[in-house]
C-alpha cells in the first residue's frame, strides 16, 4: 500500500518526471518550471466508453432475443407469456443500454467536432495541504462556437467498496467540492483556444490522497466546458494531494481566494478519549531520563479492531 | 492459568495539552514503554510491538503496519516482567487519521504476544496520525 502511494506520488524517469493522473494512462508532465500539465481526455475517452456499453449491450441482447425468439417459435401456451413479460424487463434494459452507448458515442463525436482535447497546467503537483495553486486550462476550438460557460472544481471524493452478500458495491461521497466560473458567455473562432483560469486552495485541515483496495480518498479537477445548443464536454482530472503541510503559504489575494469547507477534525477521535489518569509513580515504571518528557497512561483502542 | 497482562504508556506527542496527547506529526517517532507480566508460567513465540493503521466506515476494511518491534522471543516464566522502550517510526506518507463520512482511518499502538495453540493476548492503544498542521496552530504558550 506504502509502495503503491509512493509509487504514484513520483515516478521519475530520466529527466522527466511523471505522476499517473488515472487507469487511462494519461500522465502529468512536470515542467522544468516545477509546473505540471496534463492533456485531457478529449472526446475519445467518451467514444471508448460508449463502444464498451455498446458492447456489453451487443452481449446482453444477444442472449435475451435469442431466448425470447426462441420461445417465439414454439406453439403458443398460456405460460409463454408469463416467460414473454418476463423477459421483456431484460429486453428493455437491454434497449436502454442500446440507446446509451449510441447516445455517449454521437455525444463524444459532436463535442470532438468542436472543441479539441483541453490541457490542464498546475503550478506543481503532488500539492500539499494548505497549498494554493492555479490552474490553467486551454482547450483549442475546431469550430466556431459559443462558450457559456467553463466551471473548474476541485473536488475531494470519498470512495469505498464493500461487499453485500455476493454483490461488491461501491458508494462515493464529495468531501468538498469548490466550483469557479473561469469563463463566461464567450464567442470563440476555429483555430482560437479557450483559456481560462482558476485558483484553489488545498483545505489545511483536509485529507490527503489515499489509495486503499477498498477505500480511497480522490482528489481531482472536474472540467465541465458548457457549449451552448451542443453537448458539454466533461471531465474529472485526478491530481495527487500529499500528507505534508505547506508552511510557506501567502495569504490569499482578494479576487483569487477560494473558500473550501474545512475538512473533517481529524483530531476529534482524541477528544473521546478517556480522562488522563496519573502518571506511573514506581521505579519499575519510571520513564528513561528524558527531560521534559510526561508519560500518560494511554487509552486503549476499540475492542478486537487491531487483531 | 492467568494470561500476561499487558501495559502500554506512551510519551505525550509533540503538542501539549490534552487534545494531542497521542497525537504524532507524520515523519515522527511514537515513543513508550511496554510492560508485560505473567503470573504463570506462559509458552510464546514472540511478542511485537506495531504501529498500524485501519480504515473504518462503509467500506471492507483495509489495514496496514507502519512500524514493528520485536520486544521478546521465547517462554515467560512465572512471575516475569518485562519492561521495554519503544520507538515506532511513523511514515512520511500516511496515511493521516482521519474522520470522514464514507471512511474512517484509525491508528493503534498494537502489542501482541503470540501464543502457540491458543488465543494471542492484544493490547491497543489509540493514537493519531496528523499533518504538522497543529504545531502552527494549538501549540500552548510557554
Amino acid at each position: 500500500m506504502k509502495d503503491r502511494l509512493r509509487n504514484q506520488t513520483n515516478q521519475v524517469h530520466a529527466g522527466v518526471s511523471t505522476l499517473r493522473a488515472d487507469r487511462h494512462a494519461r500522465t502529468w508532465e512536470h515542467l522544468p518550471d516545477g509546473r505540471a500539465r496534463l492533456r485531457g481526455g478529449g472526446a475519445k475517452k467518451g467514444i471508448v466508453g460508449g463502444i464498451v456499453l455498446l458492447a456489453f449491450a451487443a452481449f446482453w441482447n444477444g442472449i435475451t432475443w435469442t431466448a425470447v425468439l426462441s420461445m417465439w417459435s414454439d406453439d403458443g401456451s398460456g405460460m409463454q407469456w408469463f416467460f414473454f413479460a418476463f423477459m421483456g424487463i431484460f429486453v428493455l434494459i437491454g434497449l436502454l443500454m442500446l440507446l446509451g452507448g449510441v447516445s455517449l458515442v454521437i455525444k463524444a463525436v459532436l463535442v470532438g467536432r468542436q472543441i479539441a482535447a483541453p490541457t490542464l497546467t498546475l503550478d506543481r503537483l503532488p500539492l500539499r495541504l494548505g497549498e494554493r495553486f492555479d490552474v490553467l486550462y486551454e482547450q483549442p476550438v475546431r469550430r466556431a462556437c459559443r462558450i457559456a460557460s467553463v466551471k473548474l472544481t476541485l473536488v475531494c471524493q470519498e470512495w469505498v467498496r464493500y461487499r453485500v452478500g455476493t454483490d461488491t458495491r461501491t458508494a462515493t461521497h464529495e468531501a468538498l467540492s469548490v466550483e469557479q466560473v473561469a469563463l463566461r458567455d464567450t464567442h470563440v473562432h476555429p483555430g482560437e483556444t479557450i483559456t481560462a483560469r482558476a485558483a484553489f486552495e488545498i483545505p489545511r485541515a483536509g485529507m490527503h490522497s489515499f489509495e486503499g483496495h477498498n477505500n480511497r480518498i480522490k482528489w481531482f479537477i472536474r472540467v465541465h466546458t458548457d457549449i451552448a445548443n451542443w453537448p458539454d464536454y466533461t471531465d474529472d482530472v485526478p491530481i495527487q494531494v500529499t500528507p505534508r503541510l505547506v508552511h510557506d503559504a501567502a495569504p490569499p489575494t482578494a479576487d483569487r481566494a477560494v473558500s473550501c469547507h474545512p475538512g473533517p477534525d481529524r483530531a476529534a477521535p482524541l477528544r473521546a478519549n478517556a480522562p488522563v489518569t496519573a502518571a506511573p509513580s514506581s521505579a519499575a515504571d519510571a520513564p528513561p531520563a528524558d527531560a521534559g518528557v510526561s508519560w500518560r497512561e494511554a487509552p486503549r483502542a476499540s475492542g478486537d479492531d487491531f487483531r | 492459568m492467568s494470561k500476561p497482562t499487558v501495559e502500554i504508556l506512551l510519551q505525550q506527542g509533540p503538542w501539549p495539552g490534552d487534545d494531542y496527547r497521542h497525537a504524532w506529526p507524520i515523519g515522527a517517532a511514537v515513543r513508550g514503554r511496554v510492560s508485560i507480566h505473567a503470573p504463570d508460567a506462559t509458552k510464546t513465540r514472540r511478542m511485537t510491538a506495531e504501529l498500524a493503521w485501519r480504515t473504518e466506515g462503509r467500506g471492507d476494511t483495509d489495514r496496514g503496519t507502519a512500524a514493528s518491534v520485536t520486544l521478546h522471543e521465547g517462554d515467560l516464566h512465572a512471575g516475569a516482567t518485562l519492561a521495554r522502550d519503544i520507538e515506532l517510526a511513523v511514515p512520511e506518507d500516511g496515511p493521516l487519521t482521519y474522520d470522514g463520512h464514507l471512511i474512517r482511518i484509525m491508528w493503534a499502538v498494537v502489542v501482541r504476544i503470540d501464543i502457540p495453540w491458543g488465543r494471542d493476548v492484544i493490547e491497543t492503544v489509540e493514537v493519531a496520525i496528523l499533518s504538522d498542521y497543529e504545531s502552527a496552530a494549538p501549540r500552548a504558550t510557554p
